[in-house]
């Protein structure tokens, strides 16, 4: 079943910078969907969409087949006791007044779960679940290192045993050294516990080691989505074969760098037509005219020409 | 609280015009508070014959008109006059605090609640703690209810720009995407977070209370007598200020040590609990 549906999902911020702009996606139940693109394409921003932290402009939400586009206030809460979020930055998403036994039985308390023997248990087998030990739940969060800290808001977003979790950028903020344990751990739990997992980066290493079906954003859109292995061995998408050819890989012959040209435009005036038309190798008058839509089956590509670079 | 923040209280113990505006104002409360045991004289008694008695080994501060000891009467006036500032900065804290807490954290309060602040900010707050002691009648509770009023503007502006501050901080975020009510979220998360300022604004208020106290009291709207205020006493010595100054002198200089003490604690919290002031002196 798909839990999560999200149909052409948009959202302006104040001065007409459309953040996401018409989004489609959906994710399965157990499924992880990576979501890359570079800062400022609205990456986040879709991410908040989704768990309904800010509201659409437009477009409709569906989790587990129920419309959740205008769900009340209310039930919205309610509901939240089945998605759990991670963000980016692990010093300022956790209060600082709060020990991490609070901190970690907060959702269970909000959502009325077990009574306080219950919780304090659940405080710890959360505890052991992210790699962290029962004593630490007397602590505060300034008593803990980067990665640490992101154990416990890991933990704190699995206390109530979601279905769907969302995850903003959770290494970025990390030392190199520490993203790979989080990443490992990110992983494992996704596997164990069955979760459907939208991992948001900007990271393409982080996106391929977590997600098995990738979706790559430019300006508000997404130009291209497929499985792991076809966008990262047969990228359609001009923008998407860009965004691989920065990165450079150990063991593998010098790829040939394709440099685009120009700045990202303005979200608030982007071109008309193909959003990447003004940076594209390929484009071409007809870019410009016609918004190409993302079409295909398995492998979806937004582009008046795709196709592989060779 | 503030007590949880790491090294707030350590650096606050260490802050050296914290360390001395605690002591002075510890001594200062500490006569207060056992005025009845400290003052060498019944601060209310008159005796005709003692009539403004300069400074001696009897009075040691001299005497008022009616004979009674003035270091009795600024001990007693100091108890009504820390009585009146903590009464104030208390419902200040409370009512001006509830008020900019909701202004900051639900946008649709915000206009309203903040115009009615501004309007009485408008005022000049002495002005304004005078027309409504005036209006309310002189008595403690009065003072208190009056100078509350003219002061809970500028508490409520601090705690809403507290608030706004903690409510775009990340957590904030977290705790609704746990599914907190905005109860919750204001209660739990943002305002533990946005204190600190209230802390160190409530002892700049303290303050201000007690001076102004002291006007309403100069002015005969405060406290009636024969009940001793630092203010009154000073109004009691004002026709004879050429001939016996130490009637006004000595509950003035109370006065400016009290309000001295308070500043300097305040200075010593506000420099302890805002981390980014401190660094940006250093």
């Amino acid at each position: 079943m798909t839990l999560l549906v999200a149909r052409d999902l948009r959202k302006t911020f104040a001065g007409g910078v459309r953040a996401v702009d018409g989004v489609d996606l959906a994710i399965g139940a157990g499924e992880t969907l990576g979501l890359v693109g570079e800062s400022g394409c609205g990456k986040s921003t879709l991410a908040r969409l989704v768990l309904r932290l800010i509201e659409p402009d437009g477009g409709t939400l569906a989790f587990r087949g129920d419309d959740i586009t205008h769900l009340p206030e209310r039930a919205m809460r309610a509901l939240r006791r089945d998605m759990g979020v991670v963000f980016q930055d692990p010093f300022g998403s956790l209060n600082p007044r709060m020990s991490v036994a609070q901190l970690l039985a907060e959702p269970l308390v909000v959502h009325g779960i077990g009574d306080g023997a219950s919780r304090a248990a659940r405080v710890s087998a959360l505890l052991e679940l992210v790699g962290l030990l029962p004593e630490h739940a007397a602590r505060y969060p300034h008593e803990f290192s980067g990665g640490q800290r992101q154990r416990i808001a890991i933990a704190r977003a699995l206390a109530t045993e979601p279905a769907f979790l969302v995850c903003d950028e959770p290494t970025s903020a990390l030392d190199v050294s520490i993203q790979a344990q989080v990443l490992n751990l990110l992983r494992e739990l996704q596997e164990r516990l069955g979760l459907a997992c939208l991992f948001v980066s900007h990271n393409l290493a982080a996106v391929r080691h977590m997600a098995p079906r990738v979706a790559v954003m430019y300006l508000g859109q997404v130009v291209e989505e497929a499985p792991r292995e076809s966008i990262f061995g047969a990228p359609q998408h001009p923008y998407t074969q860009a965004l691989l050819s920065a990165v450079a890989e150990p063991g593998q012959a010098r790829r040939t760098r394709i440099v685009l040209k120009g700045e990202v435009p303005s979200p608030a005036d982007p071109p008309s037509g193909c959003r990447f038309r003004t940076r594209c190798p390929r484009a071409v008058a007809h870019c410009a005219a016609q918004v190409p839509a993302l079409v295909g089956t398995d492998h979806r590509v937004a582009c008046h020409f795709p196709g592989t670079l060779d | 609280m503030a007590g949880k923040a790491p090294g707030a209280l350590s650096r606050l113990i260490a802050h050296p015009s914290f360390r001395w505006g605690a002591l002075l104002f510890g001594i200062i409360v500490l006569c207060a508070v056992f005025a009845w045991w400290l003052a060498p004289h019944d601060p209310f008694r008159n005796n005709f014959r003692t009539r403004f008695r300069a400074p001696d080994e009897t009075f040691w501060l001299g005497t008022d008109r009616f004979g009674r000891d003035i270091l009795s009467r600024t001990l007693h006036g100091a108890k009504v006059s820390l009585r009146i500032g903590l009464g104030v900065a208390a419902l200040t804290a409370l009512v001006g605090g509830t008020i900019g807490a909701l202004a900051g954290f639900v946008k649709r309060l915000d206009g309203p609640l903040m115009r009615f602040m501004d309007a009485l900010m408008a005022f000049p707050a002495v002005l304004l703690a005078i027309a409504l002691a005036a209006a309310l009648g002189p008595s403690e509770v009065n003072a208190i209810l009056a100078l509350s009023i003219a002061y809970a503007p500028r508490t409520a502006r601090v705690m809403r720009a507290g608030v706004m501050v903690v409510r775009e901080f990340p957590f904030v975020e977290g705790a609704r995407a746990i599914g907190a009510s905005p109860a919750r979220v204001l209660l739990r998360h943002i305002l533990p977070n946005a204190m600190a300022p209230l802390v160190v604004q409530q002892t700049y208020v303290f303050a201000l209370a007690i001076l102004a106290e002291a006007v309403l009291s100069f002015l005969g709207v405060g406290p009636p007598p024969p009940t001793p205020t630092l203010g009154g006493i000073i109004a009691d010595g004002r026709d004879y200020i050429q001939e016996a100054p130490w009637i006004s002198l000595v509950p003035g200089v109370a006065i400016a040590m009290t309000v001295l003490g308070l500043n300097l604690m305040g200075d010593g919290l506000r420099d302890a609990l805002d981390p980014r002031l401190r660094t940006a002196i250093r």
